[in-house]
């Protein structure tokens, strides 16, 4: 709170500032504030008796949806309904003598409160209602608004070219894939449907395991500051999910899309099918059910550039990778059940598997033995909202039931495709008996069925070289992650100006965790034991938060308590109670035309339970290195300081610019531990700041189309760039040879993107436009939206040709610029009865070839002919020996003198070579090529 | 067995799509397409056989190549081999196909991948039904005597280490310590049959280097569904120098140390009789009988003494390849006179014989396989 007075700029001229401070330190000492939520929304606004003199109508009812809720004017004329789930709501204000007006189509939006005045005609004989146009609701000028929303609906992810709620939400501003405004990965929450979800086992490395099909969608928003008090677990964004309700009468709509048609270079192997139905079941329940299958035979396609080595078999098809197929399926299903006039039950059932073949470059010609890995994931969400008619208290009760299941190894069946990548078989995991039996005992002897790989004798160059075979490298890792939560949120109205919040939740965790490296060899010196956890953490949180608004002045103060208690499966050591309060408050207003926004928040979170446990690589033949888990780890917090001003310049268009400071602190990094140099243990030990402006520019759907611009500008530094880099790292003075160990210093993180351009442009063309053939009029009403991205390239860091020391400083160096361009043109169509579409969805149009990675030793994205040459001469020097023709690794076109040997530098060395640069060649230093969807919807 | 990656990639999707599914969409978007599959990979045409004539020399790995044997259905010859190239010199097991070439397949010990011991498979039995067995040692690297032998029975798949048959050594019923087996083979599907020998450290001449020396002991039947894996040694088979299983498993053919006659044992009744005796060719060995012709290898550079400490030795670097028709003929002279012979083996169609050789001009001890076609 002793930061409030920095966070309101100077005051403007004139008085008007300081009157409009004093009342909102005024309500804000009473207590009295609006209500903010972020899974729901409001409508507010005044009631007023038609006439010059516009008398506000105090008693005045006012309802949503029917009889759903209902509230009375003030004596002001004042209402606010509050807790609105988001979507279209029917908003009427009746009044005694006057004539009733009602709107049906008015937009409440997560977060928002939206503007809805009413002016009533004096109607003393009673008349039938009328619809009146409401005034333009602007969620841009709001000044209740204070939060940086960047909001996507289920109709505008139809509109974009993307398949998923995350690929919309990494549109926004300040998004670098799922890391935002610099943050690493893990350091959002999601909130889905008022209640926060988060894989709190992994969520820095690891997908959440749930996947909200788009059709369950009304509204995604990623919020990145000054969030409510309501919501912890995360640090730079939440991302905001809310679910629709079903519609009050049967529809819904299949989807099929595929790229198969397509052929050679276009063709991935891609189905997606949607199933979609919604409508009223009996005594007033509404079902929504949503169905989303998805196969890729190259779920994770690469650009990369053809080899030139006709030998290779990648030279003559270089589009899709084997062994590297992924399907997906996610089902949701949402029951609606109002249990009274002022009680609603909503009821989310969500389930997502996918499994993945992984294509691991090593195993090239052993496709056999690469990797594979299945998470699934759960969610019971059910919501029972209650409005006490009285003092007009909302009371939303939450429970969730969340789990993830992952397992990664080696799989003991290749899948038989049924349809496209689809097999309709679970892919087994060898030994995942053991793993989820966390058998440690058992694990100290070589795993059943691993056997040590040994250098394939399959590749075209032949020599022991590179690449491997006969089996896999004997990674096992499995963990499973649950939680049962619930959350009570109470909001007390205090007038139409403002609202208060109170609530709490707590959550009952079990992590449970296996992981074996080097399976086919004893537990021994250089193979680190298995390492195993189970254990049940649990967290608590209550809050406060108040809103408090003065015409166009509103104050946002909240204050957050958490409290996390991790692991307590050590023997005789009692699980650590971590404690800290998060204080948040935020203010905005309106000056000249313009929405200013000024927020100051703490956010923490607790640190991926991973941390807590110990973790063991596969690399300690060589080192024996270990990194030891931390079980009194303490919350990673983060204070953002945030700027906005908001201005629209035309009634069509409008400006946003957010600049913002957010000081990171207690970041989990590796530190040394004893003297081996390569061990360490986790700990809050990693500090930093991100600096950032983003600028958004809108355009909004008028005369047939829209646009959208937004750049951002950051700076992401800190200590370590992640968990597993060694705090204090080390490096080598390049002249003189000393080892340093450099001061406090920050390095770019490793989502600091400096620079982001995403815009977006969508158009619908009118009915009746365009060329004529044969009577039908093939572009009218086509719709169209093109997406271009540009950004600048992310950091790395340099690494000596033996891959063990930093040149420089860590993320010292950059990646490339990237870019795409894509785009989504559909048709409408009518077939009988059914509405519909087609559509043709292209990702990277150009078929730009970006470089998302480089190698560390050569900054490039392959080798370089010394480094070449190097990797070949040491094979060559490891295995010398003369090929004897019966060898499987015989190669007569390279037995040049024909004696039936490949011996020899001069006949062995081209085979290394040719062999090397089959290594080194950098398929996932490139991102995806160009793909098509080509798609048909009936929606009925 | 190893799944390729044309067998996955052969499963996969378009004719599965047309095949199974048989929605009409799917049939009106696939219509007169052909779809890209994911690039296939590890399958390097085989070699054929290198060369023509006869003999005709099959491995020219210039480690051991050694204890040839036919597969039952004669689709290849199985054998081990020294990886010369790797500093442990471990030997495998590999399978060539029946003319020669490219080896079919290949079975290491997958136990150590770091080469901290010489880890040796040999003594390949073909079986009955995919069934094999062989004499699997480790050693440390450089060192001549083995730290554990044990005779194994199992399958050809890399992932299959087996199940010990026996460990090795042991002494048998009379007397005689057997420290590895020679001659392993198979009586029907549950019984094995080798000639129990002690491997001593030693040399086969005055200045030759250090070597082991293998020398023959017994002959020993060995249950297999007998739990306690009793060697049971067969009468009057001491000093045997090898030893082969009649086609019907009802009879044992057999040599024995510094003797020039092959013996047939019926192993019901217990009588012996001499079914071919070599005398004016030398000692004879490495007998094998298809039918009514008989190889073996007699002669060449055998020695055969009694040491006071050791009893009965014979040290064997090869000697000329016989065949002998039981029923008619002298014994006949095969392959070239630039080699030694050792453990020859007849084709089950009898057109072929697949044998080691050592050059005798070079005096070398590391053998190679032929292959000779019979007249």
């Amino acid at each position: 709170m002793t930061s409030l007075p920095m966070m309101i700029p100077p005051p403007p001229v004139g008085t008007a500032f300081a009157k409009r401070l004093s009342c909102l330190l005024l309500l804000t000492a009473l207590g009295v504030a609006p209500l903010r939520a972020q899974s729901t929304g409001a409508v507010a606004g005044v009631v007023r008796e038609a006439g010059g003199q516009g008398v506000p109508l105090g008693g005045a009812r006012v309802t949503v949806d029917g009889n759903r809720q209902i509230v009375t004017t003030d004596g002001r004329g004042l209402y606010r309904i509050r807790e609105l789930a988001p979507g279209w709501h029917s908003v009427t204000a009746a009044a005694i003598g006057h004539r009733p007006q009602g709107r049906d189509s008015v937009l409440v939006r997560a977060g928002q409160t939206t503007a809805l005045d009413f002016v009533l005609q004096t109607d003393p004989v009673g008349l039938e209602p009328i619809e009146v146009i409401a005034e333009r609701v602007d969620s841009v000028l709001d000044p209740l608004a204070v939060q940086d929303q960047q909001r996507f609906t289920s109709e505008d992810l139809r509109r974009l070219p993307v398949s998923s709620v995350d690929e919309a939400i990494a549109l926004s501003a300040g998004a670098v894939g799922e890391s935002y405004r610099g943050g690493q990965l893990g350091q959002q929450a999601f909130i889905l449907d008022g209640l926060g979800l988060k894989n709190q086992l992994d969520a820095s490395s690891g997908s959440l395991g749930l996947r909200l099909p788009p059709d369950m969608l009304a509204e995604a928003s990623l919020i990145t500051n000054g969030f409510s008090a309501r919501y912890g677990q995360a640090m730079s964004a939440l991302v905001n999910l809310s679910t629709r309700d079903g519609a009050d009468r049967w529809g819904g709509r299949v989807v099929y899309e595929t790229d198969r048609p397509l052929g050679n270079g276009a063709d991935y192997g891609l189905d997606r099918a949607i199933f979609h139905a919604e409508g009223p079941l009996v005594a007033g329940i509404r079902f929504i059910g949503v169905a989303d299958f998805s196969g890729k035979l190259d779920a994770d396609p690469v650009n990369a550039p053809a080899p030139s080595d006709p030998r290779d078999p990648r030279h003559a098809e270089p589009w899709m990778l084997p062994h590297n197929s992924g399907e997906q399926a996610d089902l949701a299903a949402k029951f609606t059940v109002p249990l009274g006039s002022r009680q609603t039950l909503r009821i989310l059932g969500l389930h997502s598997a996918e499994q993945r073949l992984l294509y691991d470059p090593a195993y090239k010609y052993d496709q056999a033995f690469m990797p594979a890995q299945r998470t699934s994931g759960n969610l019971l969400n059910a919501q029972l909202q209650q409005t006490f008619p009285g003092p007009n208290i909302t009371a939303d009760l939450h429970f969730g039931y969340f789990t993830r299941d992952f397992i990664r190894g080696t799989p003991t069946n290749l899948p038989d495709y049924r349809f496209g990548a689809f097999t309709g078989e679970k892919i087994n995991i060898q030994d995942e008996d053991l793993a989820r039996r966390q058998d440690t005992t058992a694990a100290r002897n070589p795993l059943p069925g691993f056997i040590p790989p040994d250098l394939s004798d399959r590749t075209p160059w032949g020599v022991p070289a590179f690449f491997l075979g006969q089996a896999s490298r004997g990674d096992l890792a499995w963990n499973h992650f649950r939680e049962a939560r619930t959350k009570l949120d109470l909001t007390f109205p205090a007038g139409s100006g403002g609202d208060f919040y109170f609530g709490g939740e707590y959550s009952a965790q079990r992590v449970q965790t296996f992981q074996r490296t080097l399976g086919y060899l004893p537990v021994g010196d250089t193979v680190p034991a298995a390492s195993a956890a189970n254990f049940t953490p649990s967290a608590g949180a209550i809050y406060a938060e108040a809103q408090g608004r003065a015409r166009d002045l509103a104050l946002t103060v909240g204050l957050r308590y958490d409290q996390f208690s991790g692991r307590n499966d050590l023997p005789g050591q009692a699980a650590k109670t971590q404690r800290a309060l998060s204080p948040r408050i935020a203010v905005s207003t309106v000056l000249k035309g313009a929405t200013f926004v000024a927020s100051y928040g703490k956010f923490r979170q607790a640190p991926d339970y991973q941390y807590l446990v110990d973790a063991a690589f596969d690399d300690t033949t060589r080192t024996g290195r270990f990194r030891q888990g931390n079980p009194d780890l303490g919350y990673e917090e983060s204070t953002q300081y945030e700027f906005s001003l908001r201005v629209r310049p035309t009634p069509e268009t409008s400006i946003r610019a957010n600049l913002y400071i957010r000081r990171l602190d207690g970041l989990i990094a590796s530190v040394p531990l004893g003297a081996n140099p390569d061990s360490s243990i986790f700990g809050n030990v990693d500090a930093g700041s991100v600096k950032g402006v983003e600028l958004i520019l809108e355009r909004e759907f008028t005369r047939g189309w829209a646009a959208r611009v937004s750049y951002t500008l950051q700076q992401a530094t800190a200590n370590s760039s992640n968990a597993f880099v060694i705090q204090g790292v080390a490096h080598i003075d390049p002249v003189t040879g000393d080892t340093i160990r450099p001061a406090k210093v920050e390095f770019p993180l490793d989502f600091d993107q400096r620079h982001t351009l995403t815009a977006i442009v969508t158009g619908t063309a009118p009915t009746a436009w365009g060329p004529s053939l044969f009577g039908v009029r093939p572009l009218a009403g086509l719709e169209g939206t093109a997406i271009l991205k540009v950004a600048s390239g992310l950091p790395y860091s340099r690494m000596t040709t033996f891959g063990d020391t930093i040149i420089g400083l860590p993320n010292d160096n950059r990646l490339p610029w990237t870019s795409s361009l894509d785009v989504l043109l559909r048709r409408p169509i009518k077939l009988g009865g059914f509405g519909g579409s087609l559509y043709c969805d292209i990702r990277n149009l150009l078929n730009r070839r970006n470089i998302v990675s480089v190698r560390r030793d050569t900054g490039m994205p392959g080798v370089d002919s010394t480094t070449l040459q190097n990797l070949a001469l040491a094979a060559y020097n490891a295995n010398p020996g003369p090929i004897p023709y019966e060898s499987p690794r015989y190669r007569s076109w390279a037995d040049l003198d024909h004696n039936g040997f490949i011996e020899g530098q001069a006949e062995l060395m081209p085979l290394y070579l040719a062999a090397a640069r089959d290594a080194s060649q950098p398929l996932f230093d490139y991102g995806a090529p160009r793909q098509f969807r080509l798609g048909v919807e009936f929606s009925f | 067995m190893r799944v390729t990656a044309v067998d996955h990639s052969e499963s996969k999707p378009e004719m599965h799509a047309m095949r199974r599914s048989g929605g009409w969409l799917v049939a009106f978007l696939l219509a007169s397409c052909t779809h890209s599959e994911p690039f296939g990979s590890g399958n390097i045409p085989a070699n054929g056989p290198p060369g023509t004539g006869s003999p005709l020399r099959l491995t020219l790995n210039p480690g051991q190549n050694r204890d040839p044997a036919w597969l039952r259905d004669q689709s290849g010859i199985q054998y081990s081999f020294q990886q010369a190239a790797d500093p442990d010199l471990d030997y495998c097991l590999g399978v060539l196909p029946p003319a020669g070439g490219t080896r079919l397949a290949e079975k290491c010990y997958p136990g150590d991948p770091s080469g901290q011991s010489t880890d040796a498979l040999t003594n390949p039995a073909p079986g009955p039904g995919g069934r094999l067995a062989w004499v699997e040692a480790h050693s440390p690297v450089g060192s001549l005597s083995p730290i554990t032998r044990t005779i194994r029975t199992g399958s050809l798949a890399v992932t299959d280490s087996g199940q010990v048959a026996i460990t090795l050594p042991y002494v048998a019923s009379s007397g005689q310590l057997h420290g590895t087996a020679i001659d392993l083979a198979w009586i029907g599907s549950d019984t094995l049959v080798y000639v129990g020998a002690e491997a001593l450290i030693g040399s086969v001449c005055n200045g030759c280097k250090k070597d082991t020396l293998v020398t023959g002991r017994d002959i020993v039947l060995l249950d297999l569904k007998d739990p306690t894996h009793t060697p049971n040694v067969v009468p009057g088979t001491t000093s045997a120098s090898s030893v082969w299983p009649s086609a019907d498993g009802t009879a044992i053919y057999y040599t024995l140390g510094g003797d020039t006659k092959v013996y047939r044992r019926s192993l019901a009744l217990g009588a012996v009789s001499v079914v071919a005796d070599l005398d004016t060719l030398g000692i004879t060995r490495d007998v094998s009988v298809q039918d009514s012709v008989l190889l073996a290898v007699a002669g060449g550079l055998v020695s055969y003494n009694v040491n006071p400490v050791f009893d009965r030795l014979q040290g064997d670097s090869g000697g000329v390849l016989i065949r002998l028709d039981l029923r008619a003929g002298g014994p006949v002279a095969l392959g070239d006179t630039f080699h030694y012979y050792r453990r020859p083996r007849l084709s089950p169609d009898r057109r072929f014989v697949v044998t080691e050789g050592t050059d005798r001009k070079t005096g070398l001890q590391i053998a190679t396989l032929w292959l000779i076609t019979l007249p």
